[in-house]
């Protein structure tokens, strides 16, 4: 292979990775078993958590949802940037939002809006938060897409 | 000539990498993602929790005031309730131009109240029934039904953020007439065709 050729190659498969990262789905995540799930506001689409791991003083969560209909189903996921304040964490007497970087930017799935679930199909919403105190075994999760998850415990 | 173009499209390639979407928080396991959240937590945003109860008070007056304003929406629309569904019959001379099935920019104030009693009822199944006068050719009156029943959907997805899976749309032409179209001794009756021209919006709360 000429060089050039090779370069090109190789900035294609970043590139083609780079896109394909952006869903924060892999196949693993995809079939994580949940930590808690229940019904979302959406009639056949199931919310669970699947990962609620503490580390370095993160608390990163992420949240599945799943369309066990047999139609495809829309979800409201954050849409712009203030609509990451409607997923946040409560523990002890706190509440913690999103982590946002010096952009203001936050550390979180991308903005995606309406997501539309085909039949069967899941996805992977994912954010990173202050972690509760060590002292904390468990947090509640509040989204605008479900219920709140209560007494969700969290791993170290 | 040919290396400079090679390395020009090297270049967009990059910047396509790069601008794939905010690539550094893609993964919430890569390196870069959790260091970012590291270098953020010093000016993490964790509020008292005093400050949520307090949150949870004004949500109440949030609440009562949407109730409100979902009162005066059905009464303004002169929706019909039943336990099972909510019906609103919007005349389509509000909505539509004559023979058009775009919508009007002053009607976003009667579907800006549609909204409001749509918002209440965020697990309803939506049915938006478009209906003409006797006027016409049917199969003219039919599609200019369907086209009006999906403008409004568009309107209410576009305008609502409300989800389109949970809209459906029908078309029923003049098949469906709420008043007569003549009047009994076979003249015309406008004020019969203007009321059978109309979009019926069902929201099926069970």
């Amino acid at each position: 292979m000429l060089p050039v050729t090779r370069i090109f190659a190789t900035l294609f498969a970043a590139a083609l990775l780079g896109a394909a990262a952006n869903g924060g789905a892999t196949p693993a995540a995809a079939q994580a078993k949940a930590i808690q799930s229940q019904d979302s506001n959406v009639d056949g689409v199931v919310a669970e958590i699947t990962q609620a791991q503490r580390k370095d003083g993160v608390l990163t969560v992420r949240l599945r949802v799943r369309n066990t209909s047999d139609a495809a189903k829309t979800v409201a996921l954050p849409y712009n940037s203030d609509d990451y304040d409607k997923y946040y964490v409560t523990a002890g007497k706190k509440k913690y939002l999103v982590l946002r970087d010096s952009a203001k930017e936050p550390i979180a799935s991308p903005p995606t809006g309406s997501k539309v679930l085909a039949k069967g199909a899941s996805y992977i919403w994912w954010a990173k938060f202050p972690a509760p105190a060590a002292g904390d075994a468990k947090f509640s999760f509040y989204t605008s897409i479900a219920p709140p998850f209560e007494d969700v415990p969290i791993s170290d | 000539m040919f290396r400079a173009r090679h390395w020009t499209l090297a270049a967009v390639l990059v910047l396509a990498a790069t601008a794939s979407g905010r690539a550094a928080y893609a993964d919430p396991d890569a390196p870069e993602t959790e260091a970012a959240a590291r270098a953020a937590l010093p000016n993490a945003d964790v509020r008292d929790i005093e400050a949520r109860v307090r949150d949870i008070v004004g949500l109440g007056r949030v609440v009562e005031g949407r109730v409100t304003d979902l009162d005066r929406a059905k009464r303004d629309l002169g929706a019909e309730e039943t336990d099972l569904e909510i019906r609103i019959q919007l005349p389509a001379d509000v909505l539509f131009d004559f023979d058009k099935a775009s919508i009007r920019r002053d009607a976003a104030e009667a579907l800006g109240k549609v909204l409001v009693i749509l918002r209440a009822h965020t697990k309803a199944r939506i049915t938006i029934e478009g209906h003409t006068d006797g006027k016409g050719r049917p199969d003219y009156n039919q599609t200019l039904s369907e086209k009006r029943a999906q403008s409004v959907k568009n309107w209410l997805v576009k305008n609502g953020r409300i989800a389109a899976a949970l809209i459906a749309t029908k078309g029923y032409g003049m098949t469906k007439p709420v008043a007569p179209n003549t009047k009994p001794d076979g003249k015309d009756d406008p004020d019969g065709r203007q009321k059978n021209r109309r979009v019926e919006i069902v929201i099926q709360k069970k």
